[in-house]
């Protein structure tokens, strides 16, 4: 993926103050790495590893809300309510079956479904007015939160995770969680199984042109409400599958679909909506700023990364990887 | 220029605005004026506090959120992060560290319309969906802020003992007065969002939602006219922030969190997003929903999420809309065979 | 502040991507010049527009309005320089009524918000203006009405009705006369002749009888780059803009 192609070369001021910014930050931030490898190999990496992993966990969120809206510009903000659900229905399938990933794919598969009988039967009567579609998916997410209070309870919930992955790694002295390197290569996998899916398969492909243009879509032949449902309930699985990874990882309490749902719209706001490559950027962005801002300030931690996320969307509103207004 | 100016110069009548039934807005002044006035006699005092007196509260955020929607055509999901942080300063100062009230007030106004400017800036140059995501992550930002801040917001259980200061001589804890100082609040509130909306500025600001592009070209700055309209309404939301601080006498993160984001949404969408006068019908029909459902079901927020779903389905208009529709229709039928004589009527002609 | 030109470009240039929209244009328009900017689609002339009226900024060249070199300046800042244009889509305050379109116009025209403010309120002389504005360009069958519900000519009507009211020096008209019917071409072209005699007025037309009737020269594009200068009869008559016509364009 190619990082933003360069603004056309001008003499004036606007465009030379964002690449100041640009230069700044760079250095900033290498000046902070060189700091932190020199005070602490160890803690750096592991803080750097930390954040991959917590990318990983984002990554999967946020690829979901940002496909959904890529395609159907419907910004989803009950995301974070399916990514709640997703967890609980997982903790309990865990809980019934003892089986880590029977309850991963269960889950993945129930949200899918709510999601799908959600745009099925609320935003397809809707239709069509983004502004509108957003007031009614914030809407479910209340609905979602009471349901999962009434069902789950107010108190926090681990999933527990498979105990083959319970254990930590050791390499060159350095000991790592099993259970957050295999999440990193969850999200690795899905993120690979999005790219064949986007540019290997006839639907991906229309898929990829309805993002661009949505008027290709139309006249492409293809059964567009079909597409458009099969879209959301992929994201919708999406926020399923993170749910169950993300309630093993940490855990699960009323409050995290709020929490989910700002890490979607961070990670987007960083990237840039609708791509995924950006979701990747923005995922790794948060996920780092986050880790390093948890060993250096851990109580303003949330704090720190949406300061980042301001400073980004001065230099540029569309994200790192959206198009020039 | 020099073209003929003297064209139209003759036909006065024809270039005064229209002028619109003045005898019935002045007739719907006074039954309101008349209501207004009974309501503290007429209402048990559960009625009376929990319903009337918090939906005037809610109403001032529901206002501001109104005033953005209908003439900015921005949906702001940060005006309960405004509300919470004018309530949090106003706590904070007065109740951990005991300046007079009324200074902890204008000061927690005055933070929230500074911080209402800053995010104006910051979300300036996002329209549409992009705005809602940027002003719900201000939002959630601020309920984390809430959160995790707590040399000054005390973490999760958050402030309370916050006292309602005396206006003079009037004690405003009396619920009765609270609810006169309230009612004038909120009916200045009104007057000065329909003032600005008339104002050169409020045109703009009007002008900005429908084409931005003609508004540079007119020579006029859109990021100006849009960061002081989100400012101004950012004042109204603080101004709401502090009077539910009073009437609760605690704020907590919970006061803002995302519920509390969707409630205000509810309210401005059961009023209708066409008259500012809306929100405070819509928030008179929340808190009463809310009220009656949490006796029947502890589900009652599953029950307002639906309501909530179902009026943005069926009625853009909000309820308002909704009884005008229905009763349009009522009229066709009973009339169907007559000429239609009041056809002309706006939609939301009725308050 | 010299007193002859009005509008100067030198090597005025627009880069979209790969794409050399605007190639090195040169202009120069003396006070009170009515110029018709002609050209196949695609020849770079709307885009010359928006970079003249500051809605795009320069990849590189100089713009002077009046003597102030405006290169760097928004669009709305160039306003005050008595700059107004009209968009070849029309862009009208579709929500606000057609008079209330115009006092906008006179209200930047006033000096922007800022002078607006003291008081906060509308002026009752302003609205009287745009009020005999809008009667003025015909709209007073319109008047009360929001502006998206106006016909297509009628948006037009307005959209000059709002360019007029900032009482400009430099008048940009980008296809006025796309959609009108031949009434309303013909009102366009009346209106057209009657301006201020001082006033500069650049016209992008397709439509060669209003666009030759209100000019006394024109200027010819292509790819991004100027192929003809000169009066409406030597250009229609050369070979070069007859073949620019026909598709048969110049590299």
């Amino acid at each position: 993926m190619a990082v933003g192609a360069a603004p056309p070369t001008s003499r004036f001021p606007a465009v030379s103050r964002g690449r100041v910014l640009w230069t700044a930050g760079g250095i900033a931030v290498l000046a902070l790495t060189v700091r932190e490898l020199v005070a602490a190999p160890a803690v750096f990496v592991t803080t750097v590893l930390d954040g991959l992993t917590t990318a990983g966990l984002y990554f999967l969120v946020a690829s979901g809300f940002t496909l959904i809206f890529g395609l159907l510009r419907v910004t989803n903000l009950a995301h974070g309510s399916f990514y709640l659900a997703g967890g609980y229905v997982g903790y309990s399938l865990r809980e019934a079956t003892g089986n880590w990933f029977l309850a991963l794919a269960g889950a993945a598969v129930a949200v899918a479904l709510l999601g799908l009988l959600f745009q099925l039967t609320v935003l397809r009567l809707v239709g069509g007015d983004p502004l509108r579609e957003s007031l009614v998916t914030i809407g479910l997410s209340v609905v979602v939160a009471d349901m999962t209070l009434a069902v789950w309870g107010g108190s926090s919930l681990d999933i527990t995770i498979p105990p083959f992955l319970g254990s930590t790694i050791e390499v060159h002295g350095l000991i790592y969680s099993r259970f957050r390197l295999a999440l990193l290569g969850l999200a690795l996998l899905v993120g690979f199984g999005l790219w064949v899916l986007l540019h290997r398969t006839r639907l991906g492909m229309t898929i990829r042109a309805g993002v661009d243009d949505p008027l290709i879509l139309a006249t492409s032949g293809v059964n567009v409400p079909l597409v458009l449902s099969f879209v959301f309930g992929l994201g919708s699985l999406m926020a399923g599958l993170a749910g169950v990874a993300g309630g093993s990882y940490l855990s699960l309490s009323q409050g995290e679909d709020a929490r989910y749902l700002l890490v979607s719209l961070l990670v987007v706001i960083v990237g840039g909506l609708g791509s995924v490559p950006g979701a990747v950027v923005g995922s790794v962005v948060v996920g780092l700023v986050q880790a390093f801002a948890q060993v250096h300030l851990p109580t303003y931690s949330v704090l720190v990364t949406f300061g980042v996320m301001i400073v980004i969307l001065a230099v540029r509103p569309r994200g790192v990887l959206g198009g020039a207004e | 220029m020099a073209s003929d100016m003297t064209a139209g110069r003759g036909d006065q009548a024809t270039l005064r605005r229209p002028w619109r039934a003045p005898r019935a807005r002045t007739v719907a002044a006074v039954i309101v004026v008349v209501i207004a006035a009974a309501i503290p006699y007429v209402t048990s005092s559960f009625v009376f506090v929990q319903i009337v007196i918090q939906s005037l509260w809610m109403a001032m955020v529901a206002a501001s959120l109104v005033f953005l929607v209908r003439f900015a055509g921005m949906v702001s999901l940060a005006q309960t992060g405004l509300y919470g942080t004018a309530g949090y300063v106003t706590a904070n100062l007065s109740a951990i560290r005991g300046l007079n009230p009324w200074a902890a007030a204008g000061i927690g106004v005055l933070v929230a319309v500074a911080l209402a400017f800053v995010v104006g800036m910051i979300s300036s140059r996002a329209r549409g969906v992009y705005f809602i995501m940027l002003t719900l992550a201000v939002g959630v930002f601020l309920y984390y802020f809430a959160l995790q801040y707590r040399p000054f917001t005390f973490g999760f259980s958050g402030i309370n003992g916050v006292r309602v200061p005396d206006l003079g001589p009037v004690p405003l804890s009396d619920p009765l007065n609270f609810y006169w100082f309230t009612l004038a609040l909120s009916v200045a509130a009104l007057v000065g969002l329909y003032t600005f909306s008339r104002s050169p500025l409020g045109l703009a600001l009007q002008a900005d939602r429908d084409c931005p592009e003609r508004v540079e070209a007119l020579g006029m700055s859109t990021t100006a006219v849009r960061v002081i309209g989100f400012t101004a309404a950012g004042a109204v939301a603080s101004v709401g922030g502090v009077l539910s601080v009073w009437f609760n006498g605690q704020i907590s993160p919970g006061s803002l969190d995302i519920t509390r984001t969707v409630n205000i949404l509810v309210v401005a969408v059961l009023g209708g997003v066409i008259r500012l006068e809306g929100a405070w019908l819509g928030a008179l029909l929340f808190t009463a929903l809310t009220a009656y459902v949490s006796n029947i079901t502890n589900y009652y927020n599953s029950v307002i999420g639906l309501v909530y779903i179902a009026v943005v389905l069926v009625s853009p208009n909000g309820v308002p809309g909704l009884f005008t529709a229905t009763a349009r229709s009522l009229q066709r039928a009973l009339l169907s065979s007559a000429p239609p004589r009041t056809t002309a009527r706006p939609v939301n002609g009725e308050k | 502040m010299n007193d002859t030109a009005s509008l100067t470009l030198r090597g005025v240039s627009r880069r979209f991507g790969g794409l050399l929209a605007v190639d090195g244009v040169d202009m120069h328009l003396p006070r009170g010049a009515r110029r018709a900017l002609l050209g196949p689609n695609g020849a770079g002339k709307t885009t010359l527009v928006n970079l003249i009226s500051g809605a795009l900024p320069l990849t590189s060249g100089s713009i002077t309005l009046f003597g102030a070199d405006v290169s760097r300046e928004p669009g709305r800042r160039r306003v005050r320089h008595g700059l107004a244009r009209t968009y070849q889509q029309s862009k009208v305050f579709s929500g606000l009524p057609v008079e209330t379109n115009i006092e906008l116009a006179l209200i930047g025209a006033d000096g922007g918000l800022w002078r607006a403010l003291p008081g906060g309120r509308r002026s009752r002389a302003r609205h009287e203006r745009a009020c005999r504005l809008a009667v003025e360009l015909g709209l007073v069958e319109q008047m009360g009405k929001p502006a998206g519900a106006l016909s297509h000519g009628g948006k037009r009507q307005l959209e000059l009705a709002m360019a007029l009211a900032c009482e400009p020096r430099l008048l940009v008209l980008d296809e006025p006369a796309a959609g009108l019917s031949p009434s309303e071409r013909q009102m366009l072209t009346d209106l057209l002749l009657r301006l201020d005699p001082d006033l500069t007025l650049l016209l992008i037309e397709h439509d060669m009888n209003v666009a030759l009737a209100v000019t006394d020269s024109v200027t010819v594009m292509a790819d991004g780059r100027v192929v003809a200068e000169g009066t409406p009869e030597d250009v229609v008559s050369s070979r070069l803009v007859q073949d620019l016509y026909l598709g048969t364009a110049h590299g």
